[in-house]
């Protein structure tokens, strides 16, 4: 194996890979927004051109998912590829070279892009540098670092409700620590111009730092959520509900989960969102999630529709 | 090799400053007259040396090897380095008296290794101490990762009892299971953090200890602004304490992890722009009495990973001098910051002045590539680019004037 290279950063090519959404621009997100819109438009008519007919794809997930998985595996079979499955067991840790073999492995077999998740931040990265000259990398998220594709069918489902990003005030709200989701999102959020975000959580998932990091605002309440437009809730996974991140689920529930009290007090037409899965109850109050300013099943089904505008795009 | 020599219009470093244009005589290695020769002194050789430097012989005190291998003691040997302390690991825990007297080499060239304070090297039972420094250990050492304070005291009193050096990295455990520094590109990137305070809490509260016990304390590879006040608040009341940085810590900052270059993975982590700073004041103050290589020669596989999996450790012996001559030229580092690679670390291991010396031409450039390298780790960040300054020259006691083989 040859020396690590001198500067990771310049060994992936940006086009070939959808990793991260930093360094992206504006003109890029609006693209794959009128790709997905297109897209959904074809699937509602049942009219979807085989654009990657004879092109093989695969899953590589090291986490388990099935939501995401699935919905890559059909964004990619609806364009006529030929879909390939390599579930490895989350326990399985596969290091280093090993997860190099296992991606030259799929290349050998004619695979062209393979769709990754992995728990270590930096996994697609890593690949990308070594193999990325000879095969298409999208991230499905990696550790904390960045979930891409979520984040693009997020602001894409709220692109369609709001006239201008510049004034939009925004709101995320949860464990920001521990989240890919919500960098992808921070970042999506900048590149579209949003001016005003506020992060909402307690301090030992929400560090100051972070916010700053972001150009955010931090908060350890939901009170932040006044004259918010848009307030995305993150949800918060099982192993930190009884971590020492957090007393309980009850605890979160009861001063940061969302509930028709709160949303009366802040603003009536505020557009909720949630990456799902929704843990009822915890994050946000079960009836609030088909309320009319919901967009979190819009989220759901827009998902297809984005992942087969970002391969049409990758392969282009 | 010429054992009485005369080396004429180069620039000598007295311990403060490089003093300019100096005929220097030695005599069985030694150095022995500055501008007028002894007596009746009859030199085998005239070394014309303008433009070269010439140093007291390097001390590290932070070596971490996986095995003893002769290899990484050429790579020190071409670095200028003629002592080094070669601390424990979980590889290679030093923590038996056959394991210690295994690892000394005192010639001309020495190897002192530092046992660990702990069996294992893991924290729970305190180790044969007394034997081990019988068996040639020069020091002791321990990560963060002592089960309780209660354990600390008692580590720390028995150690007294010998008037052992202790050498400690301060990383309270807990805290410390992250994979870079808790700051605005780490948080950015959504890599596990480890927030200063993990060094700086276990600082301060071993302080007491060394307050309260009196035993002599190094603090090794600090990472933070505040451990920098804490090392200088201790030794203004007179605690026997002293402390290093790695020159890891001095070149870089938390910023080069956004490239998720693992070569830039390091333990402790690098960290703010604020703290790289002030551990180059405490350099230049002597709050921070030496600067260490924390050589960590790594095969490839332990950096082909993604980062927070990546083994952490830079090799680092053959780019020490080349990297202290970068800090000065920028201005970052005043000259007298040289001591702090020789004498100072020198008189903390050993309690003595360096006995060999090194000339080394600041000028000569050379390429950090196989051919030019001795070290069996390519785990550092300058592989592949051209470095300034050299050690052309060793001048080793009883031995004399040995030239290192140029590129």
């Amino acid at each position: 194996m040859t020396a690590v290279r001198q500067t990771l950063g310049r060994a992936e090519n940006p086009e070939r890979h959808l990793i991260t959404l930093e360094g992206k621009t504006c003109a890029f997100m609006l693209d794959l927004f009128e790709r997905a819109s297109r897209f959904e438009q074809a699937l509602a008519q049942g009219e979807v051109p085989k654009l990657l007919q004879g092109r093989v794809i695969a899953t590589l997930f090291f986490e388990s998912s099935t939501r995401t998985r699935t919905s890559f595996q059909l964004a990619a079979r609806h364009l006529g590829a030929e879909v390939v499955d390599f579930d490895v067991a989350a326990s399985a840790v596969v290091k280093g070279e090993s997860l190099l073999d296992t991606v030259k492995t799929l290349r050998a077999m004619g695979v062209e892009l393979v769709v990754i998740r992995h728990s270590s931040s930096g996994t697609p990265h890593f690949i990308a540098s070594s193999l990325g000259e000879t095969v298409r990398i999208v991230n499905a998220g990696d550790g904390r670092h960045a979930h891409p594709t979520q984040a693009l069918l997020d602001l894409w489902t709220l692109s369609r409700h709001i006239d201008d990003w510049h004034s939009l005030k925004v709101a995320i709200v949860g464990d920001l620590l521990h989240s890919r989701v919500a960098r992808s999102l921070l970042v999506g959020l900048k590149i579209m111009g949003v001016q005003e975000i506020r992060l909402i959580g307690p301090r030992t998932l929400l560090p100051p730092l972070l916010a700053e990091a972001f150009g955010a605002k931090a908060d350890t309440s939901l009170t932040a959520l006044e004259g918010v437009d848009a307030v995305f809730l993150l949800r918060l996974q099982r192993e930190r509900m009884s971590s020492d991140d957090l007393p309980s689920a009850r605890e979160y529930a009861r001063f940061f989960g969302l509930t028709k009290t709160w949303l009366q007090k802040i603003k009536p037409g505020t557009f909720i969102l949630h990456p799902g899965p929704v843990n009822r109850g915890i994050e946000i109050a079960s009836d609030l999630v088909e309320s009319p300013t919901s967009l979190i099943w819009q989220q759901v089904t827009s998902g297809i529709a984005m992942r087969m505008a970002v391969l049409q795009k990758l392969f282009e | 090799m010429a054992k009485r020599f005369v080396l004429k219009g180069c620039l000598w470093f007295d311990g403060q400053k490089l003093r300019p244009k100096k005929t220097l005589f030695f005599d069985a290695g030694r150095l022995v007259g500055v501008d007028r020769p002894p007596e009746g002194f009859q030199p085998q050789l005239e070394i014309e040396a303008s433009g070269k430097w010439l140093l007291p012989a390097l001390c590290d005190l932070s070596v971490r090897l996986r095995s003893l291998d002769l290899k990484e003691l050429r790579a020190a040997r071409q670095g200028g380095i003629l002592t080094l302390a070669l601390q424990p690991t979980s590889n290679l825990p030093l923590d038996t008296p056959e394991k210690v007297a295994l690892s000394c080499l005192r010639e001309e060239f020495s190897v002192l290794p530092v046992a660990a304070l702990t069996k294992r090297y893991a924290g729970e039972r305190l180790a044969e101490i007394g034997q081990l420094l019988e068996a040639g250990a020069v020091a002791l050492a321990a990560t963060g990762n002592l089960q309780s304070f209660a354990l600390w005291r008692r580590a720390f009193l028995y150690a007294a009892t010998f008037n052992a050096l202790i050498f400690i990295r301060p990383e309270e455990q807990t805290l410390g299971l992250g994979c870079a520094h808790e700051g605005i590109t780490a948080l950015r990137m959504g890599l596990p953090t480890i927030p200063w305070a993990a060094e700086t809490m276990l600082l301060a509260a071993l302080l007491e200890l060394v307050a309260e016990t009196g035993v002599r304390v190094h603090f090794s590879c600090l990472s933070c602004a505040r451990s920098v006040e804490l090392v200088a608040q201790a030794k203004a009341r007179g605690l026997p304490v002293t402390a290093d940085v790695s020159m890891a810590h001095l070149l870089w900052n938390e910023e080069v992890l956004s490239s998720w270059d693992t070569r830039f993975r390091l333990s402790p982590p690098l960290r703010s722009e604020s703290d790289r700073r002030t551990l180059l004041e405490g350099v230049a103050s002597g709050v921070i009495d030496a600067v260490v290589s924390d050589h960590t020669p790594l095969p490839l596989e332990a950096k082909a990973q993604p980062f927070p999996t990546a083994t952490p450790g830079m090799a680092s012996f053959e780019t020490l001098l080349p990297s202290l001559l970068q800090l000065i030229e920028r201005g970052e580092l005043p000259e007298a910051a040289l001591a702090a690679l020789n004498e100072r670390p020198c008189r903390i291991l050993l309690g003595e002045r360096p006995t060999g010396w090194l000339l080394l031409d600041p000028k000569v450039r050379w390429p950090v590539e196989e051919r030019c390298w001795k070290s069996s780790g390519q785990n550092t960040p300058f592989w592949g680019e051209v470095l300034r300054g050299k050690v052309v020259a060793l001048i080793l006691p009883d031995r004399g004037y040995e030239e290192i083989e140029s590129v």
